[in-house]
Order: structure tokens, then C-alpha cells, then sequence
């Protein structure tokens, strides 16, 4: 993932397992991009509170993530 | 599945600099072109000292941030500004010129990934003279000029791959800040004759900080903050018992922000107390030196000394005294030895001669007609009068004799006195008086001592030093006093912080629990389920990279000090401070010695070069001075290591042509070491060179001026 240092994405892989469905992989993925992508574009908060919201619902609704994190104990 | 895919560390190089009226660079000059082959990562720009080495770093980090690397030593009065003096100089009224510098930057793939052009522009406006500090320019120059400046960033837009150019000063800033953070820079574009900069803590460079913001840690941090906004205003929108749901969420708050208060607290009052307590250290180091059996102590040794100086003066006056008498007593047998000399040769030449009559004394002979007898004790008759008139003839000649006789008594003296004053007698009473005059000074230098130790026990121990214990001893007692309260206050918060952190977990999970039951919405409950999955794992990501970023510092770290540093086998290893991350060389059985500047420097460098293992980007590198201060083997060592263990990493050095060219003989015996040039090309790494050559470009008033050119080597 470009502009992400390797070793957060390695601790973050390490820390959701092996096991962890695509779809969570793509959720996390797609939220690091959005903090990368922020240093150039500098949403404006509005922008970016809007832009989590839209990550969150998306992935949220998806079962096989929901199934995996229901059966994590945090 | 594989989890996050985890791409190559990208990289970030300059691919060119160009200047234009830049300090020392008159005009608008080829764009200098460095090093992108990750084989030879290396460019050097060097040249003879103030040939703008320095002012080319300077320009760089000028473009970036909109002002030079901080330069303490800089005054204000220096008459070189930003902008080229000739430039100003000739400005003619109306007319309008520029400085700029422009900075490509590219990835990994040889794309171009930033562009930031930075300007100056000034403009005469009338033919006034007088001068004034310009704050954009950094000089005194004339009140007539204005200057007023610019700026122009591009990016790669990530979604698109077009570049994307913006040239509001304000966004720039924020954008760059975003990039490029100040802090960053002293890991990036720095002196290498500050790289002790690392062993101690101080306001400019917070290590720490620094550190954690080129890791690319912010980001999950920000990400974490964001989710949690996010979950909160999911929980707060979809919670049937509003009123209910608010005061417990309320409370947590208030339980968050109280624990926060008084942890923050705490972490103030400590370090009071920590301050207070060196203070404490200080005055109880006073009292003990200032105790009262200290003091009487001193007083008798006062006492003494005082004595002694007295003694010490009299002794010297004494010795002056033997001086003078020795020089007085003797300079007038001195003074007369010349005319004694020829006295005496006369007396003898008149003795030979027969006219000083042989000795005799007359006392005898009137002894013989006082006593009217012979010699043989027989009487002197009538008889005798032929030899009464012989005796009395004798008398006259005695008389004469007795002049004589006084003559040779005179001789006598005269014979002592050259005697006396002769080479040998001489050499004798020179001994006597460099004698004298070696006492004479050991006596002054024995009270010069003895005085000096008065004085500083004077100063130790002055007149009012019961008053001073006094105060002292007040001061400590209401330091302690201070200290004791805040140890209290801290007590106090720990008291309250037990009793709010179960309290508030303990609200936690209730409001976890009435989120679980209260939250209908099916939608909402997922959201939220998320949200909370994703917070806690970027929590415990962000809370375990920093101590793992640490140890994958330190053993990078210790590697090359180990490896580079001068007389490396003193060193067991090096220790990273756990607060606040500064660094520190360990001796071998944990002997405490200042490290050489020439280790300091390696353990800087070792520390940059540690620290590169864990930034998110592999930023380009460029160093001022990198050979400073360091033997020839160590820059050697550090001139291949340095760019070769920090893989493709592009490296700038900036160096003087002694530091780059120079071949050096240790010491008589050592064969001649190679340069850092020879070394850095037989090593395969130069990738480019650059020399710095001046010229002069006119004269005003008496005045050159000159201008540096860039003249590529290879």
C-alpha cells in the first residue's frame, strides 16, 4: 500500500489474524489509504467525517466481516 | 487470506535542484541533477570552504519549509541575504527581478511525486538609499526594495496519477506540514556537526516526536480518532433511552476527562518535583560543604593561611634585604677592583725597584733606647754612643720602613679585594644571588598560592556565611515542604484515579451493555460493531509499533556504531532512553567516559541510519559536513556504510574538496589511505559529482561580488 510505512500494515495484518475475511483486509486497507490520501488532498473535516461514514456503512453491512468480528474477542 | 498487501517501501528522491539568484548562485543555473540509480546512490557536491555548500542545503530546506535550517549563529547584521547581493545592488527604480528555488522529487517507479518552486520577487520602487532589515530577504537592504514571495506545489494526485498544481501560499504550507513535518528534517537535511544533537534532549529537537512522525504513526493514530468520532455520533443518533443513554455517556466523559486532568497533573507535579529535588541536592550539597564544624574548620584554616602570608611577606622582605646587602656590600669592591689592579701592579714594579723599603717596625728599635740595652740584654753604656747614634739613624729608616709598612698593609687589602672580586669569587657570588633570587621567588609564588586558596575559601565561606546557611537551610526546608505537598497532591490524584479508572470501565461496559440492548437498528448495531473492532485494533497497533519502532532502532543503531565508530571496541553497545529517546554509547564494565567528538559523530549518524530502518518512506538524505570532526577511516567506513546499508536510500553529501579528495597519512609510520572519493567510486556508489568554483562577477565601490557555478564532474 503506497505511502503506508510496511511495518503498520504487517502489525495490523499480524493483530486481525490469518484468517480474516478479504472484505475486512479491504476495510482497513481503504481506511489507511484515506489518511495517506489526506496529507495531499486535506479534506476538510466535513469531508473527511463524510468519507468514514461511507467506509463504515459500506463494510459494516457485510456479513462474512460481521461474522468474523462477532466471533473475536476483543 | 494474506492480509494487507504489503507493497516495496516507497521512496522519495530529488531528482534535480535548480537556483536562481539563490545566496552565493548568481543567475539562473542548469538544473543540478542527482543520483536516482539505486546502484550508485551517491552524489557529492563539494568545494573549498564558503564556496555555498552550506547556502545549496539552505536552499533545499528553504524551498520546503519557506525558511532556512535554523542557524543560531546567524546574525542579523550579516549583509548576504536570500537573494544575491549583486542582484540588489543593480536593481534600477521600476525594475522588477526574482530568486527561486525548484525542487523535483520522484518515487520509486521514476515518477515525478512532488515539484515545489519557492520565490522571491523584488522590485525598486524609488532611488531612497538608506537601508533596513528585510525580514523576507534576511539583510539590510535598501527601504526602495520590496519583496514579496511566492510558492507552487505539485503532487501526484494518488486516484488519478496527474499532477496536481497548487500555488496558495496558506494550503501549500499545510500540505508540505502534512508531507514533510519540520521534524523531519534534522532526519533528512542536516549538519553532520550536529549530530550530537541526539544525545540530549532539548526544545529544538524533540526525538521523540520526531521519530514517531516520520514512522508514518500519525496516521493511525488520525484513523483511530476519526472511527471513534464516527461510533459516537453512530451510537448517540440510534440510542432509544435518550436521556438515560446521554447521562451515562456524560458521565463517562466526565470520568474521561477527569482521569485525563489529573494524570496531567500528576505528570506536572512530578516534574516539579523533579526540578525542586535537583534544587534540594544543590543546597543540602551546600550545607554539608557549610556545616558548623565545616565552617570552624575553615575558620582555623583561614586563620592559618592568613598567618603564613604574613609570614610569607616578611620572609620576602627579609630575602630582598640579604639581596641588596649582597649587591651593595660587594659592587664597591667591584667599582674599585681596576684602579686596585694598577695600584698594586705599581706598588710591586716600586718594590722591585727598591724604593719601598722592606718592612721593619720602629716600635722594636725605640724599644732598644727606651730600654738602653742591647738586643743581647746587655746594658748600653757611654761607651756606646757610636752605636746609640746608628740606633738613632736606624729609627729614621724605620720610619721609613714604617711606611712601608703601612704600604704593605694597604697592598694587603688591595690584594684581598681583587682577590674577592676575581672570576672564581665572582661565580660564587652569582650562586649567592641566584640563590636569593630563587627564594625570593618561591616565597612570592608560595603567598601568590596561599592567597588565592584565602580567597576562594573567602568566597566559599564568606563574612555573612551563618546568615547564608540560614537561608540555605530555610530554602531547603520550604523546597522540601513544596515537595512533600506535591507528593501529596499526586497521592491524592492516585487516590481519586483508583477509585474513576474501575469506575469508568465500569461505565464502559454498561454503556456497551445499554448500546447492545438499546440499539434497535440493525444497521447501526453493525456500524458500531466495526467501528469498535477497528478501534481497538488500530489502538493496539499504534500502542505496540512504538516500542517494537524502538527496538528495531536501537539493534539497527548499534550495528553500525559498532561497526563505524572510532575505537568501536570500547563500546559494548548503545541504549535508547525509554521517554524520551535519546541516544547513549555504553562502555565496555560500565565505565563512565565523555565520548570523542569522533564517536559522537559516528553514534549520530549510526542513529539516522538506525532510524531510516522504520520510516515509511525511504526519504532521500542529504548531509552537510558528513566527514567532520571524524578520522580518515571512520569517514571511509561511514562513506561506503552509510549508503550501502540503508539500501537504495539516496544520499547527498555536501563536503569540503580536503574531506573528498584528500589521501591521508595517519601518522609517519601508516601507509597513505585512500579518499572518500576513490573509496566511494571503487565501491561502485558515486553516481554523480558536482564542484563548487567562484568567480568574480563585478565590482561596486571597491566591492566584489561573486557568484558560484555548479560544474559537474561526472
Amino acid at each position: 500500500m503506497y505511502g503506508i510505512n510496511p511495518k503498520i500494515i504487517k502489525k495490523i495484518n499480524s493483530l486481525i489474524g490469518d484468517g480474516a475475511p478479504a472484505e475486512l483486509i479491504e476495510f482497513f486497507s481503504e481506511v489507511l489509504k484515506l489518511e495517506a490520501k489526506q496529507e495531499t488532498q486535506q479534506y476538510a473535516t466535513k469531508d473527511i467525517s463524510l468519507q468514514y461514514k461511507s467506509i463504515l456503512e459500506k463494510y459494516s453491512q457485510n456479513k462474512t466481516i460481521l461474522e468474523f468480528i462477532g466471533g473475536v474477542k476483543n | 487470506m494474506e492480509g494487507l498487501k504489503i507493497s516495496q517501501l516507497s521512496s522519495l528522491k530529488v531528482r534535480s535542484i535548480t537556483v536562481k539568484n539563490f545566496r552565493t548562485y548568481y543567475g539562473e543555473k542548469e538544473p543540478i541533477e542527482l543520483s536516482v540509480d539505486p546502484k550508485k546512490p551517491v552524489t557529492v557536491i563539494h568545494g573549498i570552504s564558503g564556496r555555498g555548500k552550506t547556502s545549496l542545503l539552505n536552499a533545499v530546506h528553504w524551498c520546503i519549509y519557506g525558511f532556512e535550517k535554523k542557524d543560531k549563529n546567524q546574525k542579523q547584521t550579516s549583509s548576504e541575504g536570500l537573494v544575491h547581493s549583486y542582484l540588489i545592488d543593480n536593481l534600477q527604480p521600476g525594475q522588477e527581478e526574482n530568486m527561486f528555488v525548484r525542487i523535483i522529487m520522484e518515487n520509486e517507479n521514476g515518477e515525478i511525486e512532488y515539484e515545489i518552486e519557492r520565490e522571491i520577487i523584488v522590485k525598486k520602487i524609488s532611488s531612497e538609499t538608506s537601508e533596513k532589515w528585510n525580514e523576507v530577504i534576511k539583510a539590510k537592504i535598501p527601504v526602495s526594495i520590496t519583496a514579496t514571495t511566492g510558492a507552487v506545489f505539485a503532487y501526484k494526485d494518488p486516484d488519478t496519477d496527474e499532477l496536481v498544481r497548487i500555488s496558495s501560499e496558506d494550503n501549500i504550507k499545510d500540505r508540505l506540514e502534512q508531507i514533510f513535518p519540520e521534524i523531519l528534517s534534522s532526519y533528512v537535511l542536516f549538519d553532520a556537526e550536529l549530530l550530537r544533537q541526539f544525545e540530549s534532549q532539548n526544545e529544538d529537537v524533540l526525538i521523540k516526536k520526531g521519530i514517531e512522525t516520520i514512522t508514518g504513526l500519525p496516521i493511525v493514530d488520525s484513523a483511530k480518532k476519526h472511527i471513534e468520532k464516527e461510533n459516537k455520533k453512530t451510537t448517540s443518533s440510534n440510542v432509544s433511552a435518550k436521556a438515560e443513554f446521554k447521562s451515562l455517556q456524560g458521565e463517562i466523559e466526565r470520568f474521561e476527562k477527569e482521569i485525563s486532568r489529573r494524570e496531567n497533573e500528576n505528570k506536572t507535579d512530578q516534574k516539579k518535583i523533579d526540578e525542586k529535588s535537583t534544587e534540594i541536592t544543590e543546597l543540602t550539597n551546600f550545607l554539608v560543604r557549610h556545616d558548623e564544624d565545616a565552617i570552624k574548620k575553615n575558620e582555623l584554616e583561614m586563620k592559618k593561611i592568613r598567618e603564613e602570608i604574613t609570614f610569607l611577606g616578611e620572609s620576602t622582605e627579609q630575602i630582598k634585604e640579604d639581596m641588596k646587602k649582597v649587591i651593595f656590600e660587594n659592587l664597591s669592591k667591584y667599582y674599585l677592583r681596576d684602579a686596585f689592579m694598577i695600584t698594586n701592579e705599581k706598588f710591586e714594579r716600586w718594590t722591585k725597584e727598591g724604593l719601598i723599603p722592606s718592612r721593619f717596625t720602629k716600635e722594636a728599635l725605640q724599644g732598644l733606647l727606651d730600654d738602653k740595652e742591647c738586643v743581647c740584654e746587655r746594658p748600653l753604656g757611654e761607651h756606646d754612643e757610636e752605636y746609640r747614634e746608628n740606633i738613632v739613624n736606624a729609627i729614621k729608616k724605620v720610619y721609613e720602613a714604617a711606611v712601608g709598612s703601612e704600604i704593605g698593609k694597604i697592598r694587603g687589602v688591595i690584594e684581598d679585594v681583587i682577590d674577592e672580586t676575581g672570576s672564581e669569587s665572582s661565580s660564587a657570588f652569582e650562586i649567592e644571588y641566584i640563590k636569593y633570587q630563587t627564594q625570593l621567588a618561591e616565597a612570592r609564588t608560595k603567598r601568590a598560592t596561599r592567597k588565592s586558596e584565602l580567597l576562594k575559601n573567602e568566597s566559599l565561606f564568606e563574612t555573612d556565611i551563618y546568615d547564608q546557611v540560614g537561608i540555605q537551610t530555610r530554602q531547603r526546608k520550604k523546597l522540601e515542604q513544596e515537595v512533600d505537598s506535591l507528593k501529596n497532591a499526586i497521592n491524592s490524584n492516585n487516590v481519586k484515579l483508583n477509585v474513576y479508572k474501575p469506575k469508568l470501565i465500569e461505565k464502559e461496559k454498561e454503556f456497551n451493555k445499554m448500546k447492545k440492548e438499546e440499539i434497535k437498528d440493525e444497521f447501526a448495531k453493525n456500524k458500531i460493531k466495526l467501528s469498535d473492532y477497528a478501534e481497538s485494533i488500530l489502538g493496539k497497533a499504534s500502542e505496540k509499533l512504538l516500542s517494537e519502532f524502538k527496538t528495531d532502532v536501537e539493534s539497527a543503531t548499534q550495528e553500525y556504531f559498532l561497526e563505524i565508530a572510532p575505537q568501536a571496541k570500547e563500546f559494548s553497545g548503545i541504549k535508547i532512553d525509554d521517554d524520551n529517546f535519546t541516544i547513549s554509547a555504553l562502555r565496555k564494565n560500565g565505565r563512565e567516559k565523555e565520548i570523542s567528538q569522533g564517536q559522537a559523530h559516528s553514534l549520530g549518524l549510526s542513529y539516522i541510519s538506525g532510524i531510516r530502518t522504520i520510516t515509511r518512506k525511504n526519504y532521500f538524505m542529504m548531509i552537510d559536513s558528513p566527514f567532520h570532526n571524524i578520522s580518515q577511516e571512520s569517514k571511509l567506513l561511514a562513506c561506503v556504510d552509510l549508503p550501502t546499508k540503508m539500501g537504495s536510500t539516496q544520499v547527498t553529501f555536501f563536503c569540503t574538496n580536503t574531506e573528498y579528495i584528500g589521501r591521508i597519512e595517519e601518522d609517519d609510520l601508516s601507509e597513505e589511505i585512500d579518499s572518500a572519493r576513490h573509496v566511494l567510486k571503487k565501491h561502485g556508489l558515486l553516481g554523480c559529482e558536482y564542484n563548487l568554483v567562484d568567480e568574480v562577477i563585478g565590482e561596486i565601490d571597491g566591492e566584489e561580488y561573486r557568484n558560484t557555478n555548479v560544474v559537474r564532474i561526472s
